[in-house]
């Protein structure tokens, strides 16, 4: 499933759409069919004509009944006035069924159903951007991550759960008071979330645990990679000073890093890993691709986690790259991970590369390589300047996404931000396989 | 002789994978031939105006009954897609 935001041809409007990325039998990827539309809420009379940085979550669920179910969370742009601020980025999610997977996805609509949850953030006094959401695969509730901002030039992160009911299979969002879990680390962005049974920290029981990555600020350290993680079965915490992990890169331990991915791998193997941007100066003018997993252990004891750096992109040189995800999968009766990045050695003026790349591992340390580069075929609108001053708190969402099923792959890229040229005007994607 | 000479050849590949920076460490060959992953040519999934083009997937990889918390299987049309 890949979604993303077009401009409605008649209307003009921005509109959240999503649409199938097959995998065939015979190992040949295709496209659905079918271009679906997420709705927005109804804030009439006013109309959401804006939004940007959808993500989506699936589930598949055999209880009594039997559906796939597809969660979607963006921002939107609330033009009404509130109590202070006439206008702002709020953050809806909505949610369909198909009813019956195992009939032909794509000659049935999805049904919708429970409008776009807007209660707990209507009104709102603050804005809200940069969501993202993840099913719990052992009740069926929802999390959603999100940022909100407290204060001029100050954010922390908010984290919502959704309980599904067990018999009727609903989900409840309640209503979460604003001040429901703070996360005590002000100017944090772009918050990742996963939930997976892996064994880290003070949790050593294969329990299930929600994961958050995120960018982070405190004075000592600037713009840092963070981690919080809690058990599925507790109730998420209004403080999240128990189990938040920050770290440096030594080698870049005066620059800033941030905007990372996470995934925690499937059930048994108990592996998790995250990839961010880690800048090689102050101001952003040049990044590489940092990546750290539960599995290796280079790092002092207490992070228990180790990293390794693009190889070999660990130098100052000219080739920067940037806006990474990734992936954990099985492979060869173990588990390894994968990661998607754009790639340039000319960032001034753009030519950007969607790449893909296994993690491999040497001496029990995490190395990322370009074994297995993605060649970019056909697509010219990957160009752009490198816009270094939105880096932390861009809007925009350029980005890679890499999903995995057994062999299979899908990487989907959007295009480099290139504003001064109007913008990229794709999305794009390329599926793969183990060989 | 022979066996001073595979000795020195241990030796000499011991010492070159073991020049081992602890974040970017020297990768030995074995590690390199590995399989690799193999792509089709790129498809546009949404062409047009597709302002901040922010992409997200994902696989349904955590599909799963209520409350088993196992790896489910993954749903499946009438063609054989998944």
């Amino acid at each position: 499933m890949a979604t993303a935001i077009r401009r409605n041809s008649s209307t003009g409007d921005h509109e959240v759409i999503f649409r199938k990325l097959k995998v065939a039998s015979n190992g040949v990827g295709s496209l659905g069919n079918t271009i679906y539309t997420v709705p927005f809420p109804d804030i009439s009379p006013y109309e959401v004509t804006e939004a940007r940085l959808p993500k989506v979550a699936a589930c598949y669920i055999d209880s009594d009944s039997e559906f796939v179910e597809f969660e979607f969370t963006y921002q939107y742009f609330d033009p009404r006035p509130n109590q202070y601020i006439d206008n702002d980025w709020e953050v809806a999610v909505a949610r369909c069924r198909f009813a019956n997977p195992s009939s032909n996805f794509d000659s049935i609509s999805p049904d919708w159903f429970n409008d776009p949850e807007v209660e707990y953030i209507e009104d709102h006094e603050f804005a809200d951007i940069q969501p993202d959401i993840v099913y719990d695969p052992t009740t069926g509730d929802i999390y959603v991550v999100l940022v909100v901002y407290i204060a001029p030039g100050t954010t922390n992160l908010r984290v919502i759960e959704a309980a599904r009911d067990s018999e009727d299979l609903d989900v409840d969002w309640g209503t979460a008071d604003p001040a429901q879990s703070p996360i005590p680390e002000h100017n944090s962005f772009h918050p990742r979330i996963d939930v997976g049974q892996v064994n880290y920290g003070d949790y050593q029981n294969n329990d299930w645990l929600v994961g958050i990555a995120y960018t982070g600020w405190d004075y000592t350290r600037g713009w840092h990679i963070r981690l919080n993680y809690w058990k599925t079965t507790e109730t998420t915490p209004d403080d999240f000073t128990k189990n938040d992990v920050g770290w440096d890169d030594p080698m870049f331990a005066l620059f800033p890093a941030g905007v990372p991915s996470i995934d925690i791998g499937p059930p048994g193997s108990d592996h998790a890993a995250i990839v961010w941007m880690q800048a090689k100066s102050d101001d952003w003018a040049n990044a590489t691709v940092m990546y750290a997993d539960t599995k290796h252990s280079y790092l002092p004891a207490g992070q228990q986690i180790g990293y390794g750096r693009m190889h070999p992109d660990s130098t100052w040189g000219s080739t920067c790259s940037a806006f990474p995800s990734v992936a954990v999968h099985e492979y060869d009766d173990t588990y390894e991970s994968s990661i998607s990045f754009l790639i340039t050695t000319d960032y001034v003026t753009g030519k950007w590369t969607p790449t893909a790349a296994h993690v491999l591992t040497y001496n029990n340390l995490a190395v990322v390589t370009f074994s297995n580069n993605l060649t970019l075929l056909g697509v010219d609108d990957a160009e752009g300047k490198w816009d270094s001053g939105t880096t932390v708190e861009h809007y925009f969402g350029m980005t890679t996404a890499l999903t995995v099923y057994e062999n299979n792959y899908w990487m989907v890229w959007s295009g480099f931000d290139s504003s001064d040229a109007g913008g990229p005007t794709s999305v794009w994607g390329a599926y793969g396989n183990t060989n | 002789m022979r066996n001073f000479i595979m000795a020195l050849v241990a030796l000499l590949m011991f010492v070159s994978c073991g020049k081992l920076d602890p974040v970017h460490p020297e990768l030995c060959g074995s590690d390199l031939d590995r399989a690799g992953m193999t792509f089709q040519t790129a498809v546009e999934i949404f062409s047009g105006d597709a302002d901040y083009p922010t992409v997200d997937a994902d696989n349904c990889e955590v599909i799963n009954s209520i409350g088993s918390g196992s790896e489910g299987t993954p749903w499946e049309d009438s063609s054989g897609n998944h």
